[in-house]
């Protein structure tokens, strides 16, 4: 135990510090390559467009690791994701599910709207729908955001009332803490996917407006699902770096393993009510 | 390693150590959608007064297409517009927003220089990308000789990347001016600059941010 502890702090500890270290490099390097898959996107779109089998392959390569490289950037979706990992007991692998889905999902909604309201219905231009995006759905995923944090907070706290309880009385006086981590988990994942969901990447929108006015409106929809799997790999890694970072902090825990959940559900719920409110402050004091 | 059991110390220090880990991301920033290169030229008149500047952006293909795509006037690679859709995109593009704030941000003995509203936006396609140019005077011409301008290029919310990419033109006073570009370089940002960032919150560039003048190409004009 106390080698498995070690190494894994040593882990984190060195990861930190190259993060430390090098992100501003980092995020350089993720913006200048943002601008060449962007280059490449353009390039491939008017090749399809005429007409060439390649081409195919090559947007949805590039649209992949925009994707994955602009997931890199800041966005909400990954405090949410790691936060949930960090403050439930889901596995590695729920988490990745969970992650892709939400990409997925994310990838669905920028369809369906510019799809059916932009394109089929023509209710509203490309243009006033990244509007909308931006005044609209953005705010509304804060507020999504704001009620999974105040949950995790609230279960946080019930699992630290549950558990001292149960720990000073023969006799439970409410949920376990097993069942107290595990009340919801559904409808919470459901809520996760929805707060991520509801607010399509601006580069999908831009992506979709253009697809359809090269009248390739199915494959920018086939390149934007390639961005949500893209999307889907890097947060992925973030929510499964949650999960080991909660299994780092209950390493050695022994009977106590229970305040270190209810305390690091309590945390991850802070930090995201912090963000959002941020978030929603800036928005309203800024305006749409 | 073994934390105490039945406690909350254990867990408080276990979480200590979690947060570090955490902050240890640094400070993220705002990821730029829009990539645009260019400058500005400035009309120095002979008595050494600057009295406007043009500014050029040539936006990225990517956003080319969305912009022509989105009026309708997409033109055949490698060719200009029509006339007809030169008027559309230079209405459509001259239209400036409420909360443009210029990308040319100039200094002149540490004073920020006023500009007019931009006005006589032309476009023109470079390649497979557009390039827009337009004029802002300055509210009050300003004599520049023996005089540093300080130039900024960039977008407060850095939702839009400016790099400068082309040399200044300086008017009647061009035999005399000289400019120096340095473009934003991570390596060489100051403890200042670094604080700074860390406080724009991890997930969002605030929009009341001005993200994107700390992470601005600059230029610094030399008139004698």
């Amino acid at each position: 135990m106390r080698v498995r502890l070690t190494v894994l702090l040593g882990l984190a500890l060195g990861s930190g510090l190259i993060f430390v270290l090098q992100w501003d490099t980092i995020l350089a390097w993720t913006a200048q390559a943002q601008r060449g898959f962007q280059n490449a996107m353009a390039t491939s779109l008017r090749a399809a467009q005429a007409g060439e089998p390649s081409a195919i392959l090559a947007l949805c390569t590039a649209t992949f690791l925009y994707g994955l490289v602009h997931a890199a950037g800041p966005g909400h979706g990954k405090v949410i994701l790691g936060a949930t990992a960090m403050g439930s007991q889901s596995s590695v692998r729920h988490m990745v599910m969970l992650s892709f889905a939400s990409a997925l999902a994310q990838a669905l909604t920028a369809i369906l709207l510019v799809g059916m309201v932009v394109t089929s219905m023509k209710w509203i231009t490309g243009r006033e729908a990244v509007d909308l995006t931006e005044d609209w759905l953005r705010p509304l995923s804060f507020v999504l955001f704001l009620g999974i944090g105040a949950l995790l907070v609230m279960r946080g706290l019930l699992i630290l009332t549950t558990g001292r309880a149960n720990q000073t009385c023969s006799h439970a006086h409410g949920p376990s803490v097993e069942q107290a981590n595990k009340v919801g988990n559904l409808r919470e994942a459901a809520a996760v996917v929805l707060s991520i969901a509801v607010r399509p990447c601006t580069g999908a929108l831009f992506l979709l407006v253009i697809a359809a006015q090269l009248g390739i409106f199915e494959l920018g929809a086939l390149a934007t699902l390639a961005m949500g799997l893209g999307t889907g790999v890097f947060n992925g890694g973030v929510a499964a770096s949650g999960v080991w970072t909660r299994r780092l902090a209950s390493l050695g825990s022994g009977d106590g393993i229970w305040a270190t959940g209810g305390l690091l559900q309590m945390l991850a719920g802070f930090i995201v009510l912090i963000i959002s409110l941020t978030a929603l402050s800036n928005f309203f004091q800024t305006g749409p | 390693m073994q934390f105490a059991s039945h406690s909350f110390v254990g867990p408080a220090v276990r979480l200590a150590l979690v947060g570090a880990i955490g902050t240890f991301c640094g400070p993220a920033l705002a990821h730029p959608h829009v990539f645009v290169d260019g400058g500005a030229d400035f009309e120095i008149s002979e008595g050494g007064s600057l009295e406007r500047i043009r500014v050029t952006w040539r936006y990225d293909a990517f956003e080319t297409l969305y912009i022509l795509s989105d009026l309708n006037v997409l033109p055949m690679p490698g060719s200009d517009f029509s006339d007809q859709s030169r008027v559309i995109v230079e209405a459509a593009l001259g239209d400036f927003p409420p909360d443009f704030d210029g990308s040319v941000h100039i200094r002149i003995d540490g004073m920020a220089v006023p500009l007019d509203w931009p006005r006589d936006l032309s476009a023109q396609m470079v390649g497979d990308r557009l390039e827009v140019t337009f004029l802002r005077d300055l509210a009050q011409p300003v004599l520049v000789r023996s005089k540093d301008i300080h130039v900024g290029f960039y977008e407060r919310t850095y939702f839009f990347k400016f790099s400068l990419t082309d040399a200044p033109a300086f008017g009647a006073a061009g035999d005399s001016c000289t400019s120096a570009i340095t473009p934003f370089e991570p390596s060489q940002q100051t403890a200042e600059i670094r604080a700074a960032l860390a406080r724009l919150g991890r997930e969002e560039t605030p929009e009341d941010s001005n993200a994107g003048a700390l992470l601005a190409d600059r230029m610094v004009i030399s008139c004698e």
